[in-house]
């Protein structure tokens, strides 16, 4: 009887720790930083410190948290998953942040990227198309206290208005097509990344531009990514 | 003593009927909610319940066989209830397996095993009245096999039908009910000596009636689109039709659209579209019937280009993707269009949706575009073909499935159904590592001319945007005022015009998206440099319709290499389908294990015999399956559809093998007269490999009752061959000891097993006529190991 008592008493001590940033957590973070992303090429300082941060294991379902730090995604159920941690910090390098900008996201998920991107970017509005996942980051965002993240849950399709147009747009999900109102929102000179490819094989990430009234894309590197809803 | 007979007549009628029944529901059932009908997994079930039968008949024989009736009684009530409870516990208790995360999460590899054990139990009762049946009355063997094969075939058949009237799941309990109301009906007429089996058999039938009535909800993976399409707020499934050709549905939501091969820099509105889908899978979209609904913006797609090269007055679409490519069709400038659809219920929805239209002409034929351009002789100035894979799909897991219209032969039949300066166009998603795209190219360059020499790299373009890649080959030479054209459509859209004519290929100025080693890798394709194609990571020959898997790019020789590319994880967004075979392979092969051993350690034989036993009957296991699996193959070609293939391909060989064992018994016992058989299986088999091409060509060119007739008359003779081999092994290895009976039994049940899931992944890799060839040298051998005794 005593042991299953001290057995209890430790599975709920071990379900206490994992929901707590401990130590183990950070020497992980740091780990990442490391060895999946400095070791691929993404140097900027205040993109690896909001890497360091951000707790990513708060992120992914609970029987996961021991993959939260895995070099690649992980489902996060109604058939999206959290992107690969290289790829959060690259699509953010790529698109220069800086606390002056302003970033629109499509594509919410479990709110890792916007986590990452309200360290160094000053106005960050995400938009999530499924109503279960907005509310579960919107409580996880809320709770961890980013104050300088925007949620909305719709159809990305038509960006926000409201607060076009964006420095950047972060489009999380994979998508047949850019939807046309997202270029319209898109500051001249602004950045897109876009993941692309037929949901679920391997994507690529693309750099839209918009230059001169011109729009041009451009490869960056291969990536896999959540399908992208249609209609989002 | 004769009614009771008669009742075993019927009941082993409806049984083989059921057993059948049971096995396409159940590929219909995973059809919806994975993404391949696992056809090969569950013939394996089936065979695996025959196994277990046998051995449980052989433990119990003196038991069973002196209270015959109660016992099958009990059975077949447990077997009606079994076919509720096993739906029951697959949703509620063991829960529906992802195939997708198989891969990286244990318990879904552990789900897919108690999935293939909870449906095993089903076939397993059945298979026990039938092996009881056949045990019991020894005397009356010919007539009950007689129903046997007739009740399979007809099972075959009839589940067909049903499954154009009912779900997958609505059969499956069907097949309790009607178990149930067999007994029902022996109730009355012979009555039940007690009260428990009545009430029993009573709630067996409530419970049926109400999965009936109210079937369950069958629960997709997460990752089907129609999961996916689950999510959007305002999701609605307007309609929903069961059809042979798979479960059709209707859905409309405000938020989805449809625009591949889009403009950068078109800014004008993308109309909302309802999303069609067959077995949870998107096979196309259809927008709003209204006249008011502007789609022009598909003509901001590079998927337009062939439109703009002329006017047209004949134009083949072969496949409209349910209606949104005959409302880019209407863009251009055609005089008539003709469409192949072969699944009913959309066939019926665009001719509702562009039944009235006027001009230009639209002819829609119910067929499936392979066998359209097979059998018409008609000629075109244009064949459209949309996208590959539309959004939905998942190129990886279906790696493992059949496309004939994606093969050489397919391409080659195309081209010669264009006009002289015809236009055949093809587009595809971009992928990275770069396979699809190049895989089509390879296609479109393994077409030959008229004198079967290469085409002249004047005949072939290509444009792109930032993620759709559109190939236009034609028939004739490219003009100055058609490369001037294509120009225009490019800058005017911000496409770039990739390959050029005279194999040129640019670098794009509006989307960079090839890095220089594709661009190389796509102007070495295009001079026709095999080394390329060979040191190339991934598979990207043109498939044929001996391997028509183009979903399917992994080589084997580069696996290791492929899998440090594509980390564990990240496989299950690759070519998993082709994994999940190997993944069913190695759980039949344990379960195929504990049969064989069980049967191995309870068989009383000396050791000679034993081996002798197991050489003959694994060899013959294995071929049968094997031939079995091919022809599945390649008649998916000719009845255009798995489940019809599958259906034929099952029941003929059933019956013809079924028939031929009945012959066995007047085969003379003379050693060469014996081996004459299995040298027949291998002289006919190598005919059908010989002349595969010709024969497919031929069925395929005939409407579906000669197809059926022809196709049987194909069939029967191998399967009569086939059928001998078995019970004259049980004859010549009884006559020596009447022990090696169940041995052989489970020898060959548990082989059956492993090939017919070893055959799958043989005809990945090697092809139909590799796969055929190798069974029918597994028969010599055992006409060989005939010889063999005899000489020694």
């Amino acid at each position: 009887m005593k042991t299953i008592l001290s057995l209890i008493i430790i599975l709920i001590q071990l379900l206490f720790i994992i929901q707590v940033d401990t130590d183990e957590f950070r020497k992980q973070r740091e780990r990442m930083v490391n060895l999946q992303i400095k070791a691929r090429g993404v140097f900027d300082e205040a993109v690896l410190n909001a890497m360091r941060k951000v707790p990513r294991h708060f992120f992914v379902p609970k029987n996961r948290i021991s993959e939260a730090y895995d070099d690649g995604p992980l489902p996060i159920g109604y058939g999206q998953t959290i992107s690969q941690p290289f790829i959060v910090a690259y699509m953010t390098e790529v698109i220069n942040p800086s606390k002056c900008k302003k970033v629109l996201e499509i594509g919410t998920g479990s709110g890792y990227h916007a986590a990452v991107l309200s360290q160094i970017i000053g106005s960050i509005f995400t938009i999530e198309i499924i109503t279960e996942l907005y509310k579960e980051a919107k409580d996880r965002l809320e709770k961890l206290g980013y104050k300088n993240i925007k949620l909305k849950n719709g159809d990305g399709y038509y960006g926000w208005k409201e607060y076009a147009p964006f420095d950047a747009i972060i489009v999380t999900a994979a998508a047949e097509y850019v939807p046309p109102p997202l270029i319209e929102q898109l500051k001249e000179g602004g950045k897109m990344v876009i993941p692309i490819g037929s949901p679920f094989s391997t994507q690529t990430l693309i750099l839209v531009e918009k230059k001169n009234g011109k729009v041009y894309s451009k490869n960056l590197i291969p990536v896999r990514f959540v399908p992208f809803i249609r209609g989002k | 003593m004769k009614n009771k007979l008669n009742f075993i007549e019927v009941i082993l009628f409806f049984i083989s009927a059921i057993v059948i029944s049971n096995q396409i529901a159940l590929m219909q059932f995973f059809s919806y909610q994975q993404w391949y009908h696992f056809a090969s997994v569950i013939i394996s079930m089936a065979l695996i319940g025959f196994g277990i039968s046998g051995l449980i008949i052989k433990w119990l024989q003196k038991n069973i066989h002196t209270e015959f009736y109660r016992v099958i009684d009990w059975i077949l009530i447990i077997a009606a209830f079994s076919f509720a409870i096993s739906l029951l516990a697959n949703q509620f208790i063991i829960g529906s397996f992802d195939s997708f995360l198989i891969f990286f999460d244990l318990s879904e590899a552990i789900k897919f095993f108690l999935t293939i054990i909870n449906f095993t139990v089903t076939f397993t009762l059945l298979a026990l009245v039938i092996g009881l049946s056949f045990s019991s009355y020894p005397q009356s063997i010919g007539r009950l096999y007689f129903w046997n094969l007739f009740g399979s075939a007809l099972g075959g058949i009839v589940v067909v039908i049903l499954l154009g009237i009912l779900l997958p799941q609505q059969i499956l309990v069907l097949n309790g009910l009607i178990i149930s109301f067999l007994l029902l009906i022996r109730v009355f007429a012979f009555g039940f000596e007690n009260l428990s089996k009545v009430l029993f058999l009573f709630i067996t039938i409530i419970i049926n009636l109400i999965l009936l009535i109210k079937p369950i909800e069958l629960s997709p993976s997460q990752f089907k689109s129609i999961s996916r399409l689950k999510n959007l707020p305002d999701f609605k499934i307007e309609y929903q039709k069961t059809t042979s050709y798979g479960i059709v549905e209707k859905i409309s939501s405000g938020l989805l659209r449809y625009s591949p091969g889009l403009s950068l820099n078109y800014t004008g509105k993308i109309p909302n579209v309802m999303a069609i889908l067959v077995n949870g899978d998107i096979a196309g979209y259809a927008l709003p019937s209204s006249s008011e609904v502007d789609t022009s913006f598909l003509r901001n797609s590079t998927l337009f280009l062939p439109y703009t090269l002329k006017e047209f007055r004949d134009v083949l679409i072969l496949n409209p993707l349910c209606g949104i490519e005959l409302n880019r069709a209407l863009n251009g400038k055609i005089k008539n269009i003709y469409a192949t659809e072969l699944n009913p219920e959309i066939f019926n929805f665009l001719k509702q949706q562009f039944g009235r239209l006027k001009q230009p002409n639209l002819e829609l034929f119910r067929t499936e575009p392979r066998n359209f351009i097979e059998k018409s002789k008609q000629r075109f100035d244009l064949i459209y073909h949309p996208v590959i894979e539309p959004v939905g799909l998942i190129s990886g897991l279906y790696s493992i499935q059949e496309k004939f219209l994606l093969t050489k032969e397919a391409f080659q039949k195309i081209y010669e159904r264009l006009n002289d300066n015809g236009y055949f166009s093809i587009s595809c998603y971009l992928d990275n590592p770069p396979r699809t795209f190049l895989r089509v190219l390879n296609l479109l360059l393994s077409i030959k001319n008229e004198n079967g020499e290469d085409l002249s790299s004047n005949q072939l373009i290509a444009i792109n945007n930032w993620n759709v890649i559109t190939f236009v080959l034609k028939k004739g030479i490219f003009s100055q005022d058609e490369i001037s054209t294509i120009k225009n459509f490019c800058d005017s859209n911000q496409f770039d015009f990739l390959i050029r004519p005279n194999a040129i290929v640019t670098v794009p100025v509006f989307n960079s998206i090839f890095d220089n080693q594709t661009l190389e890798l796509i102007n070495s394709l295009l001079i026709k440099e095999e080394k390329v194609k060979k040191n190339y990571l991934f598979e990207i020959s043109p498939p044929s319709d001996d391997k028509p898997y183009f979903s399917n790019f992994l080589k084997v020789t580069n696996l290791k290499s492929y899998l440090q590319q594509i980390s564990l994880r990240t496989l299950t967004y690759s070519e998993v389908g082709y994994f999940l075979i190997w993944v069913s392979f190695c759980l039949i092969l344990i379960i195929a294990f504990l049969l064989l051993s069980f049967g191995y350690i309870k068989a009383r034989l000396t050791g000679r015999m034993k081996l002798e036993v197991l050489i003959y009957f694994a060899l013959i296991g294995i071929a049968f399956m094997l031939i079995e699996l091919s022809l599945i193959q390649k008649f998916i070609l000719i009845f255009t559809t798995d489940i019809f293939s599958i259906s034929f391909v099952i029941s003929s060989l059933l019956i013809s093998s079924g028939l031929g064992s009945l012959f066995t018994s007047k085969i003379s016992n003379i050693t060469f007269i014996r081996f004459l058989i299995f040298i027949v299986i291998f002289l006919y088999g190598l005919m059908l490999i010989i002349f595969s091409n010709f024969w497919v060509e031929i069925l395929i060119s005939f409407n579906s009752t000669i197809k059926f007739m022809l196709s049987l008359l194909l069939v029967f003779p191998l399967g009569i061959m086939m059928g001998m081999p078995f019970p004259l092994g049980i004859k010549i290895f009884s006559s020596k000891e009447v022990n090696a009976v169940p041995f052989a039994w489970a020898v060959n049940g548990s082989f059956s097993v492993i090939g017919s899931i070893g055959a799958v992944i043989l005809l990945i890799n090697f092809g139909f006529k590799l796969t055929f060839m190798f069974a029918l040298i597994l028969y010599l051998l055992c006409g060989l190991s005939f010889l063999f005794r005899k000489n020694h």
